[in-house]
């Protein structure tokens, strides 16, 4: 029986989903003769309704302009290339001693006409369709091997926002965008250095999404920086659409509860981190950007909190930490105290809750449970739902839960404070809500069937996870353990500016850290 | 899991303090001769004493030799590597299972008195097994925050209790029956099995070991006073009545709102406990890998498990086997014999000119 679950298994993994190569066709060089060009391209385009090409003549020479529909800044175009190329052609027409030749076609674009400031010649197939596939105008020249792509994107993209995810009292309200030119403009208006350096790769056998790595050279390790590129660089993914995608193989371990890599929608979160030596990976089509190394106390800690005063975003910190604990212990140490150390309550508590208790139908841990789920359930549809109707979620949240699940006693009202309390600290830390949601309802099923014993095991084996992990080689507890006092000027206090500004910090510079120092 | 973990000096004697104070307060006065009142204290600072002279000449024997103790084996002859990870190795096997049937005595007889032992031996287990899967840097990244966790609720204990501070429950201390105080030292020493841990983990300690050693003396000794000062001061006899003293003060203190303190007691037993249990586990599969080699790594680490779940199992059903066992660890003669003996011997040995390392470094 065994061996033949091992031949299944064996059997499964070969076969394993093999990402498909590129097409041979696209790493082919352009041909001289441009009819033959153009058969190769509408033959690989296949007739696609968005291809759009115009062909004319300059002097002896055809030139064919080559975009894809909607992706192209029209008054640009005109001004920038159609009004050179027909002054060229006329200029042909006319018999003028002008360019004839595609060479000499190609000097004059080169050395006079100046049609955008991106403008790039290249010499494969695949190269073309990546430019028109940008918003490139591509121009290609009979006689000649190559092509040239000029930047002149116009498509449509949202317009620059607060971001959803993370929202500020006091800061910048600018987020990121989709485009990811945009997004890098922000981050260079925002550092104003020559050490700030952008890294562009491409990921995706298919989608070819184009992607940037952030970093600080000053600051960055050599290592880790190596590290982050090779990962990326080996990645066999056929389609990248979210900087997600990405997540699992910048990890050590994909399955860990708590992630080594962090998200921010704000430019100016991403330059504070990419200051202190981490990475930023910018993708493009998403407004999230992915940070590497994150730490856990990273989660506790926002842009607020450092232009708040020192008491008041100690406060803060101290109070989301808090929040945290009771968000993923608290249901479950309920009904851990309630059904296996009921003498541990104070004695009127004790009495109101047994009170509630008494004329619910169900074991405690199952209404937890319960609970917990359909909270899950409309927190969920609230997500998915339109916007107009979105307020109804609410509304029959609110009475289901709050008063005819109470009213017909199949839950107590101690409960409902339980689930509301959880709720509303979940929301504290909302990078971490995966890891909440996930906790909560382990503790709950723990402390239902082995009370505080099981809690605190489960409890440990967290916590013990948690320090096993170290993104890039920095533990992902430092500074608290291994403990470094400086650091912890940031952690569960804030100190003042004065001293923040002391001294800057890297994060390779972590004890226990593993990537060098350099 | 990694195999070539290094940690700092602090971060080990942290593990070690934690481990020194669970082995005290769990410890079931039945099985050792306790000094009585102010006694204990005195012979805690005995007990110190006697550490550090047991410790020397090992610590001479490895300052020259470099390494651990298996090292040094190693570094004699196959046999004598061995031989000696198999001694360190059944050590740690039962240090491990005593500290679970020791865990199950305090919550079936304190916490849980109607459920059965072998649930409580087998989930602590399984916790501590995937605690040292995660490796020792985990588990010495744990420690630390655990260590501020009893301080400071030691610190709430002390302060809820303070108002019944009772100066007439320190008496002076009866020097006279001096016999009986080295005899309660000796025996409190002999129980002392992180001393073996030491030479183990020497190898993998970043930083001054001999600092790190004296630190965790003073710091045990400091501890555990303040905790018998506690007892003495506050519920006085009740305390001897108890088979868990500390368990009792807890029980006792009342925090302000918090009202009982047995609770977080509880908790933070349990996560020692849970880092004892673990280092001992991941003593014994490195002894294992020592002795298998690295063909069946992966199976060292469960093997070892349900070696120390069953030996658990048969020591909480078979309590007099393992009140024999106890007498036999309380002799000191295994502690001696693996802290003193072993190391001189091994140092009188002739060095082999190409002798084969351990498997783990």
């Amino acid at each position: 029986m065994f061996q033949f679950f091992k031949r299944e298994v064996w059997r499964e993994r070969q076969q394993e989903y093999q990402s498909p190569a590129p097409s041979p066709a696209e790493g082919e060089r352009l041909l001289p003769s441009l009819s033959d060009n153009m058969i190769a391209i509408r033959r690989l385009f296949d007739n696609s309704a968005d291809f759009i090409d115009r062909r004319m003549m300059a002097g002896n020479t055809e030139i064919a302009l080559l975009v894809c529909e909607g992706m192209v800044n029209l008054q640009a175009f005109a001004e920038l290339m159609a009004q050179p190329l027909s002054d060229l052609a006329a200029a042909g027409q006319a018999g003028e001693k002008t360019a004839k030749s595609a060479e000499e076609i190609l000097g004059q674009l080169r050395a006079h006409l100046m049609m955008g400031f991106d403008q790039k010649e290249f010499y494969t197939y695949g190269e073309l369709f990546a430019f028109i596939m940008s918003g490139f105008s591509v121009l290609l020249i009979d006689g000649l091997a190559l092509g040239i792509a000029i930047g002149m994107q116009g498509f449509s993209f949202r317009s620059i926002s607060e971001p959803s995810s993370e929202v500020n009292v006091r800061g910048s309200r600018e987020g990121f965008v989709e485009p990811l030119r945009i997004n890098l403009t922000m981050v260079r208006r925002r550092i104003k250095s020559p050490l700030l350096k952008f890294e562009m790769m491409n990921v995706g056998v298919r989608s070819k999404t184009d992607i940037c790595l952030v970093y600080m050279t000053d600051s960055v390790s050599g290592k880790m920086l190596d590290k982050v590129r090779s990962r990326l660089q080996s990645l066999k993914l056929d389609i990248v659409l979210e900087s997600g995608y990405l997540e699992p193989f910048l990890e050590d371990r994909p399955l860990s509860l708590f992630s080594g890599v962090g998200t921010t929608e704000r430019p100016d979160t991403l330059c504070a981190k990419i200051c202190e030596g981490r990475i930023a990976v910018l993708v493009d089509g998403t407004p999230f950007a992915l940070i590497v190394p994150y730490l856990f106390n990273e989660h506790f800690q926002s842009l607020d909190d450092y232009t708040h005063r020192p008491y008041y975003a100690t406060f803060i910190r101290l109070l989301k930490y808090t929040a945290f604990l009771f968000t993923i212990l608290l249901p479950g140490a309920y009904v851990a105290l309630a059904s296996f150390h009921p003498e541990l309550f104070p004695n009127a508590l004790l009495f109101n809750i047994a009170t509630s208790e008494e004329s619910t139908p169900f074991p405690l841990m199952f209404e937890a449970l319960l609970i917990h789920f359909i909270y899950e359930l409309m927190r969920e549809a609230g997500l998915r739902l339109p916007r107009p109707i979105g307020h109804a979620v609410s509304i029959v949240g609110a009475l289901v839960i709050g008063d005819a699940a109470v009213t017909a006693g199949l839950i107590g009202a101690p409960m409902v404070m339980v689930v509301a309390v959880t709720a509303i600290s979940s929301f504290v830390v909302p990078s971490l809500y995966q890891s909440i949601t996930v906790l909560r309802f382990a503790f709950i099923l723990i402390g239902g069937t082995l009370g505080l014993f099981g809690m605190t095991l489960g409890l440990t084996m967290v916590l013990c996870n948690l320090c096993a992990k170290h993104p890039m080689g920095v533990p992902q507890t430092a500074p608290a353990s291994p403990f470094s006092l400086y650091p912890m000027r940031d952690i569960f206090t804030r100190a003042s500016w004065r001293r923040l500004g002391q001294r800057q910090l890297r994060i390779q510079e972590l004890p226990g850290s593993e990537t060098d120092k350099s | 899991m990694k195999t070539s973990a290094q940690i700092t000096v602090t971060q080990f004697f942290i593990m070690l303090l934690l481990c020194r104070t669970y082995s005290f307060f769990t410890a079931v006065p039945g099985f050792t001769e306790p000094a009585a009142g102010s006694q204990a204290l005195i012979s805690l600072l005995l007990c110190a004493l006697l550490s550090l002279a047991a410790m020397l000449p090992a610590w001479l024997v490895l300052r020259r030799s470099g390494g651990g103790v298996l090292q040094l084996a190693y570094s004699r002859s196959q046999a004598a590597g061995w031989a000696a990870s198999t001694l360190f190795g059944l050590a740690a096997l039962f240090g491990a299972a005593e500290c679970a049937v020791q865990y199950d005595f305090f919550i079936t007889g304190a916490i849980y008195p109607d459920e059965r032992n072998i649930i409580f031996i087998l989930l602590f287990t399984l916790c501590a097994l995937y605690m040292a899967y995660m490796g020792l840097e985990a588990v010495a990244r744990l420690s630390a925050p655990l260590l501020v966790l009893l301080l400071a609720s030691l610190f709430c204990i002390i302060l809820s209790l303070s108002q019944d501070f009772d100066p007439l429950g320190m008496a002076p201390p009866d020097l006279s029956d001096f016999s009986g105080l080295l005899r309660s030292s000796y025996t409190s020493f002999a129980g002392t099995g992180e001393l073996m841990l030491i030479l183990l983990f020497l190898p993998r300690l970043k930083g001054n070991a001999v600092h790190g050693f004296l630190g965790w003396l003073i710091g045990v000794t400091a501890l555990l006073a303040l905790v018998i000062a506690t007892a003495l001061y506050t519920i006085q006899d009740y305390a001897a009545t108890q088979a868990y003293p500390f368990y009792a003060i807890a029980k006792t203190a009342l925090l302000f709102g918090f009202q009982r303190m047995d609770a977080l007691h509880m908790v933070i037993w349990t996560m020692i406990g849970l880092i004892k249990l673990s280092l001992y586990l991941y003593i014994c599969r490195q002894c294992l890998q020592n002795l298998c080699g690295p063909r069946v790594q992966r199976w060292l680490l469960p093997g070892a498990g349900a070696a120390v779940i069953l030996l658990g199992l048969i020591f909480s059903f078979y309590l007099q086997l393992f009140r024999s066992a106890c007498r036999i660890i309380f002799s000191g003669i295994p502690l001696l014999l693996l802290i003193l003996a072993v190391p001189l011997l091994l140092w009188l040995l002739p060095r082999k000119k190409e002798g084969s390392a351990p498997v783990e470094q």
